[in-house]
């Protein structure tokens, strides 16, 4: 195998494989995850209450934070129900404002619906999950998981799909 | 698209090579870091080869790296990480990453991914199915048929529809290779390029009035006065280009630099013009950044032409043309300026643009600043006026303006092309006196064998659904000969097809490509090849500047670069003819003895054909 030689990546092996014995799992991961749960193959997001429905004005968003203070989100009460949507009418969801493409706070147009970046416009859809619409970006606009409580007529937010902005996992 | 949540970071010991962008003529610059499967950095910054602190949130604009950018391919039989992310450091893209390069990653080949779909191994169409083959056999049985035909019917007989360009399926090491079996051993004229149906340019007119289509800097954008866009879309497909070095232009950013190369010049923000019969993206997104200088001319499709030849009656008039440039670098001027002759209110009749934004548009462009300094203005075109039948007529009126105020030659000026794919070309003469129209040859029923390299003409030439029903009626024919000699070795394929194309009108079809095409539904016989990072590659972008990738992992299977599947087919050509004693025709074939794709020592290049 002349080929494996030529391309010599004989210093990285021999520390590979101990390295790979130790984890699959990001080592980012490890310091929260595995402390807690070490057979956890989630991140340990915490639970957020994020609004009553009631108090949420109709296609406005409405900023707060997750998972953390470092990370800008939106909750927008859509008006009619969307995928992804949650609440009585799902038609509640939620997004990471910052833009998937190199992280400039996107801002909610309550004329198209959608969140516009100012950087290098890129466009998302907030009624089909994040969706890019135009733009540059290489993924959709992260979307914060949300869950209702009928009871206490609240919305919390318990999760993210898709990467936010300027991390290597959600949870830091 | 993915909802990952976490990425692998790369350890520091990363292997960190260098890769172009190959998705658009820009070439933006990118880093590959690859490290076995199974290893991570740390998110300390001293912990992780990108040096940044994962530990806590990263501010905009800090640099891409998203699930897109990273994949798992193998080498040697060995799993690897990669991430492809862009480099700060390079003058291109400055960091920036399209929706395009932002996804390198994950069109790398990976066995459980979406590029599983890749080809490994040739393939041959036995009758009734396909199977993968060796390629000494696939060899034998196109070698086979060239070598028949060649010495029956002679070169006009093998066709190609092949790449000319830059990036994947292309780069000099690629169309030199393709180019030498063609043009120097096969002799063979019928070659047609990728987008278009004969082996000509898109910009005849340019070059035939003297100047190449490719002729500034992009870092002449920064500093143009003006920049016409003319039936382009640069926010969209020259990403890189447009956000790095035009729109800062627009918004202000750029009028220090100007400043201090045109000292005594009067220098502002640049000024738009869009000619578009389109509101296109682009438009959008420059009117959001300066609505008062940007002009969009709305002009009825097709009336390119009238647009620049009233511009250019206007401009003559008011006296903003460079006599002396026009005295000095050109001939006929007056009677250019004669025969296309046409008055603003007969301009605005035919254009549909009014006279009003006509005469703006020349002020803009082409009036003298106040500081008495002829303005820079920079004229950028694409497919809107090099795709069509009357492209010629619409790129001489559009040179004769720049000529006539002298836009060329000059910092912040030029009239180029904006480009679609890179360019790499580097190819023997082409054989023909004149370019064939090959594909009208191949619905009237000539030429006996077709070679589809890297394109696919069902989706890109004229009268495409005639060509298409010709392709596999004619393909067909072949088709129900192998099926008669099912399970017969080579011997008998290669005279069942050389028979069907003979005395029955068939054609016989390889594509040589990275997937299986829609192309290769008609075809017979398929080559695996390799792209850019499975294959060391040189190609150049819209301003000539030479983009690099270094070879990073292994192709799929059996698959190889373009310029070593043409090297194979000429060793196995020139085999056959030793075995039988031809020596003239050995020698013919001879040359080809690369072991790697890097580029001969000696190799006769013409310009490229963009």
């Amino acid at each position: 195998m002349s080929k494996l030689s030529r391309r010599g990546f004989i210093k990285l092996g021999g520390a590979g494989i101990a390295a790979g014995a130790a984890s699959l799992t990001p080592a980012s991961a490890l310091a929260k995850s595995e402390s807690r749960n070490p057979g956890a193959t989630t991140l340990p997001y915490p639970h957020k209450a994020v609004a009553k429905v009631k108090s949420l004005p109709k296609n406005k968003a409405v900023h707060f934070n997750y998972p953390d203070e470092l990370s800008p989100c939106a909750v927008i009460r859509m008006g009619k129900p969307v995928p992804g949507g949650v609440g009585p009418n799902n038609d509640i969801v939620a997004y990471s404002m910052l833009c998937a493409h190199m992280g400039c706070p996107v801002s909610y147009d309550p004329s198209s619906r959608d969140f516009k970046c100012p950087c290098h416009f890129s466009v998302f859809d907030s009624e089909k999950k994040g969706q890019m619409v135009t733009g540059q970006a290489t993924e959709n606009l992260p979307r914060i998981r949300l869950e209702y409580d009928a009871k206490s007529d609240s919305v919390t937010a318990v999760g993210v799909n898709g990467l936010i902005f300027g991390r290597q996992a959600n949870i830091l | 698209m993915s909802d990952k949540e976490r990425i692998a970071l790369p350890p520091v010991d990363a292997k960190k090579t260098n890769m172009a962008c190959h998705f658009c003529i820009v070439g933006c610059g990118y880093h590959v870091y690859k490290w076995p499967e199974g290893r991570e950095g740390g998110r300390a910054p001293n912990e992780n080869a990108l040096g940044r602190d994962f530990r806590t949130q990263q501010p905009p604009l800090s640099g891409i790296m998203t699930p897109a950018m990273v994949n798992t391919v193998e080498e040697g039989g060995r799993k690897y990480n990669v991430m492809i992310v862009p480099d700060k450091e390079c003058v291109v893209n400055q960091g920036l990453s399209s929706t395009r390069g932002g996804q390198m990653a994950s069109v790398m080949y990976n066995p459980d991914g979406a590029t599983r779909d890749r080809l490994k191994h040739p393939r041959l169409f036995t009758g009734d199915d396909w199977v993968d083959v060796s390629w000494d056999q696939a060899m034998q049985v196109y070698a086979g048929v060239t070598k028949r035909l060649l010495d029956t019917f002679g070169p006009d007989s093998i066709m190609f529809n092949v790449f000319d360009h830059g990036g994947a399926g292309g780069g000099f090491e690629n169309t030199w290779g393709s180019g030498k079996l063609m043009f120097s051993a096969l002799k063979t004229q019928m070659v047609r390029i990728h987008n278009r149906p004969a082996y000509n340019s898109e910009c005849h007119a340019t070059r035939d009035m003297g100047i190449g289509e490719l002729n500034n800097s992009y870092e002449d954008s920064e500093v143009a006065d003006t920049i016409m866009y003319i039936g382009a879309n640069a926010y969209e497909t020259q990403t890189n280009y447009f956000l790095a070095h035009a729109l800062p232009n627009l918004n202000g950013a750029t009028v220090d630099k100007k400043k201090k190369w045109f000292k005594g010049e009067t220098v502002d923000k640049g000024r738009f013009i869009l000619v578009d019969p389109r509101r296109s993206l682009t438009t959008a997104i420059c009117e959001m950044n300066g609505k008062d200088r940007v002009l969009h001319l709305r002009i009825n499709p097709g009336t390119d032409t009238a647009l620049f030849n009233g511009l250019m009656t206007y401009v003559v008039d008011k006296g903003w043309h460079d006599k002396d440039f026009i005295a000095k670098h050109t001939s006929g001027f007056d009677k250019a300026l004669k025969a296309n002759r046409m008055s603003l209110n007969e301009c605005a009749k035919v254009t549909g643009v009014s006279v009003a934004d006509i005469k703006k548009a020349a002020d803009w462009a082409y009036k003298p600043k106040a500081s008495g300094h002829r303005p820079r203005t920079a004229h950028l075109y694409e497919k809107g006026i090099i795709w069509g039948n009357d492209n010629y007529r619409i790129q001489s009126a559009l040179v004769d303006l720049v000529l006539a105020t002298h836009n060329v030659g000059r910092r912040g000026t030029g009239v180029c092309r904006l480009g679609g794919h890179q360019e790499g070309y580097a190819r023997p003469p082409y054989p023909g006196k004149r370019p064939i129209y090959i594909d009208q040859e191949i619905i009237k029923g000539n030429g006996k064998m077709l070679t589809v390299w890297a394109c696919n003409a069902f989706q890109s030439t004229l009268n495409a659904q005639e060509y298409r029903q010709t392709l596999y009626r004619r393909a067909n024919i072949v088709r129900d000969a192998l099926a008669q000699v099912r399970g017969g070795g080579v011997e008998d394929m290669v005279n069942a097809i050389f028979d069907a194309v003979t005395n029955r009108g068939g054609l016989f079809v390889t594509t040589i490509d990275l997937y299986p095409t829609k192309f290769a539904q008609a075809s017979h016989l398929m080559l695996p090849a390799a792209h850019p990072g499975e294959m060391n590659l040189t190609s150049m972008n819209g301003e000539r500047r030479m983009r690099l990738t270094e070879r990073f992992m292994d192709p799929p299977g059996d698959a190889m670069p373009d310029c070593l599947i043409a090297a194979k087919i000429a060793n196995t050509m020139k085999a056959l003819y030793e075995e039988e004693g031809n020596k003239a025709m050995a020698k013919q074939f001879s040359g080809f003895d690369w072991k790697t794709e890097k580029m001969p020592s000696t190799t006769a290049s013409a310009s490229p054909r963009v």
